[in-house]
């Protein structure tokens, strides 16, 4: 592969297939997509779905069932994505979701068999995962759950990794070479292009698209929405707000996903950040460890066979100014408090339950085949005299009967 | 003394806030039938008929509420089947002059008593600035002294406060309307709660010890933090654009009073008054009570307890760096926002009890469902031990039948059933044959 990127240009026909994973510059690259929508079709580039990434439709193939806060028909939008990506005229289409990344491998078989076996290139963008740490723990903390950071980093690199559904949630996503075989081994090596993110170069993953697409340079722009990462101190607001939310209150998930997901943590992010608000810092062991990890995976991705595109040691990450412990949140400032307060009200006053609908009526059950029994009758021994007679005389009369 | 009022009095409770309103009401509020019982109405539908005081006492409605409906109430009064009728609002402290004279003469001049409840100014003050915020105000707590205290005629911020709490002219211009001889001031002694009911309960020919007040957590004022992080809310609600109505629906009814319940730590800092504002408050105290006690209307209670010194703890100015909260504090606000909000009110509003109910039943079910499931494995094993046994006695039926069936008269002509007749005929005519062929 040259430097200056020629040979990158997939074929026309390709289905551009980026599973993420999650934190590797996944909002940033759908909003840039979603955003130029005009400008890519110009170009023969269709961008599959309608909004920024089409989660519930890779949520329905992938985990089989909607996601928490969506309607139960929304499981019908995979099948309506792949129908729009089968008809759609354009040279090259860009399916985008880190939701993929989350299958197993027979549900990758069954995206990538929907999506055109012979014609889908599989994108993997990845970031080091000693910066995806913190990053995914405070994703997990707007998903509800409830551990500190230390616990986080304890449970991830310390424990085994069936230890809980976040350790196997997270190995899942983020033993990167594993989800690069997982996804070599169904669409063939060849048709799997790694993306190791240089974050010191702000527009390489969008050049990078540009490059694979046969896009003008520069038309891809990234929008204002970012996925950001929140500080430590909402991170610990948050955190306790599912404390008491799961645990005192005992509330169900679906309101959680409308009142905390989307309303108090997009309220947060959209606000600007606060001089005294820390970011989530990762002690130095942590580092280390996840230093050596990123080293294991560095090598088995080369031996893939897989394209890469970027620098592999841009995925080791192990600065020397890291503290010795996690920080510990004692006091909020009340504006963070008072925004997640808003946060929670800007989405409750507006909230609605989903309608879920009945499920349809059950098959009827077949009728039970009626049993043949045969014909048996009394035997002369058991009938009177008086009774045979009757039974002639009878036979006779019917025999009359039926000739008339 | 004898307190008793005359049969057919209506006993006017006018506050002014913050001088245990919530206490008497919710006395009143709560013991509606024994109070009945003694003859005694207490007017309005809940605590305390708010939206009809405020109709008659200045005209102002509550955002986000229908307006009161002052003439409704006095009908109830003229109606009630009762010897003395009490009616208690704070908010009639609203009055000017005028409205004073109207409230009086609609209850009828001839039969009104007014009382009024004073406790110290320096008080009232921090506990009225907290209960200002958790009604949408978003001034700091020294701006807004300053304001009382320095430009109170300039502001347009919480303009009745002066209205209520210039005790001496409140005292004087309902003496006016009522005459100085009906009106009794009540100076409040806080090592002494229950003295405040007994009072009333002479007044009004109840017997000692009935009026039982339920504690209430709505009527705790707010801790520093707490009011801290409420005011910096108001700032950014109503940055939003969003109106008074959302809020008084949504917050000061909704979130506010679940997050009342909260109990604060012991050691959560308290709202404390600059000395600057002391000094002024008891300055203004002692004017007042010497104004008071010239008026002629009747004192129960000692008027210097009006004019003592705080606590050292509730003096100070406010801390230099920003208020902070725990994780705790900062988070439950956003949780009793979910809890009053429609997302989880059914009728009851009450998820966290419903849900433990269906818990409850569901658990039920389950176990309804193990012992039946248990019975029909029973019910199951029965019926293959059954099943055998009929399979084998159908075999053993299927081989005689077998036999039957070539007996069968089915199998038999007319000329041979005929025949069967014949031979049993024979048989009875030829004795020693006992052939049944």
């Amino acid at each position: 592969m040259s430097a200056d990127g020629a040979g990158l240009l997939l074929p026309v026909g390709t289905r551009l297939l980026h599973i993420g994973p999650q934190k590797t510059g996944t909002t940033a690259v759908q909003g840039a997509f979603h955003t130029n929508r005009a400008a890519l079709a110009e170009h023969g580039v269709h961008y599959a779905g309608k909004t920024r990434q089409p989660r519930p439709a890779a949520a329905a193939v992938v985990l089989g069932t909607a996601l928490p806060g969506f309607p139960a028909d929304s499981v019908d939008r995979w099948p309506a994505l792949v129908e729009e990506v089968r008809t759609s005229s354009a040279d090259r289409v860009v399916i985008s979701a880190e939701m993929f990344a989350n299958a197993g491998e027979a549900a990758a078989r069954t995206v990538v068999e929907a999506f055109g076996a012979n014609r889908t290139r599989v994108v993997i963008t990845l970031r080091p995962l000693a910066k995806i740490m913190p990053s995914q723990w405070q994703q997990f903390i707007q998903s509800g759950a409830h551990m500190s950071y230390a616990e986080f980093l304890d449970a991830m690199l310390d424990q085994p990794r069936d230890t809980s559904e976040h350790t196997q949630a997270f190995w899942h996503r983020h033993r990167h070479d594993e989800l690069i075989e997982r996804w070599a081994g169904v669409v063939g090596p060849d048709n799997v292009t790694v993306i190791a993110i240089d974050d010191r170069e702000r527009r390489m993953l969008l050049d990078t698209f540009e490059l694979l697409l046969g896009l003008p340079q520069g038309l891809l722009a990234y929008d204002t929405k970012s996925n950001s990462s929140l500080s430590l101190t909402e991170t610990e607001v948050f955190r306790e707000f599912n404390r008491q939310f799961f645990l005192d209150k005992q509330w169900p998930e679906e309101v959680h996903a409308a009142a905390a997901r989307y309303g108090m943590a997009t309220y947060l992010k959209n606000e600007p950040t606060l001089a005294c608000e820390e970011p989530i810092a990762t002690p130095a062991w942590a580092l280390r460890r996840a230093d050596e990890i990123a080293v294991e995976m560095t090598t088995a991705i080369r031996r893939s066979g897989v394209h890469v595109i970027g620098a592999l040691q841009d995925l080791r990450h192990l600065p020397d100014d890291a503290p010795d412990d996690v920080a510990a949140i004692d006091e909020v400032p009340v504006e963070v408090a008072a925004r997640a307060v808003m946060g929670v009200v800007w989405h409750t006053t507006m909230a609605r339950t989903p309608r879920s609908r009945r499920p349809g009526a059950m098959g009827a059950e077949a009728p039970a085949a009626k049993s043949s029994k045969p014909a048996t009758g009394p035997t002369t021994d058991e009938l009177t005299s008086a009774q045979l007679v009757g039974v002639v005389a009878g036979r006779a009369r019917r025999r009359i009967t039926r000739s008339t | 003394m004898d307190l008793l009022l005359p049969v057919g009095t209506r006993l006017l409770h006018i506050g002014p806030p913050k001088t245990a309103t919530t206490t008497l009401q919710s006395a009143f509020h709560n013991n509606r039938e024994a109070l009945n019982s003694h003859r005694v109405h207490y007017a309005g539908k809940a605590r305390q008929p708010m939206t009809a005081a405020l109709a008659a006492a200045d005209g102002s409605t509550v955002p986000g509420r229908s307006a009161g409906n002052w003439p409704r109430l006095l009908q109830e009064i003229e109606d009630a089947d009762a010897d003395r009728v009490m009616i208690s609002s704070e908010f009639f402290s609203h009055a000017d002059d005028e409205h004073a004279r109207a409230v009086v003469e609609a209850l009828g001049a001839d039969r009104t008593h007014v009382v009024i409840t004073l406790r110290p100014l320096v008080k009232i003050i921090p506990s009225q600035w907290q209960q200002y915020v958790r009604d949408r105000m978003r001034s700091a707590y020294p701006e807004w002294l300053d304001l009382m205290f320095n430009h109170a005629d300039e502001t347009t911020i919480t303009p009745k406060f002066w209205r209520r709490h210039r005790h001496d002219l409140l005292v004087r211009r309902w003496a006016e309307a009522v005459g100085k001889q009906n009106l009794t001031v009540i100076v409040l002694d806080e090592s002494q709660p229950e003295r405040l009911l007994n009072i009333v309960e002479e007044m009004l020919g109840l017997p000692l010890g009935l009026l039982v007040s339920k504690p209430d957590a709505n009527n705790r004022s707010m801790t520093l933090p707490e009011v801290e992080m409420m005011r910096e809310f108001n700032e950014q609600f109503f940055a939003n654009e969003w109106t008074s109505e959302d809020y008084t629906r949504f917050i000061r009814f909704g979130s506010t009073r679940r997050f009342m319940e909260r109990v604060p730590a012991a050691d959560e800092p308290k709202i404390t008054t600059p000395q600057w504002a002391v000094d002024r408050c008891i300055e203004l105290s002692r004017q007042m009570v010497t104004s008071i006690a010239t008026s002629g209307v009747r004192i129960l209670g000692d008027l210097e307890w009006l004019t003592v010194a705080p606590r050292a703890s509730a003096v100070g100015d406010p801390e230099e760096r920003p208020v902070v909260l725990t994780a705790e504090l900062a988070a439950r606000h956003s949780i009793d926002v979910i809890g009053a909000a429609k997302v989880l009110s059914t009728q009851e509003g009450n998820f966290p009890a419903q849900l433990a109910a269906v818990k409850q039943q569901l658990a039920a079910v389950k176990q309804q469902l193990t012992e039946t499931k248990r019975k029909l494995a029973d019910a199951r094993k029965q019926l293959r031990a059954v099943q055998e046994r009929l399979q084998e006695t159908k075999q053993q039926l299927g081989d005689s039948e077998q036999l039957r069936s070539e007996q069968s008269i089915h199998h038999h002509t007319a000329r041979d059933l005929m025949g069967v007749v014949s031979g049993r005929v024979r048989a009875r005519l030829v004795p020693g044959r006992r052939s049944r062929g």
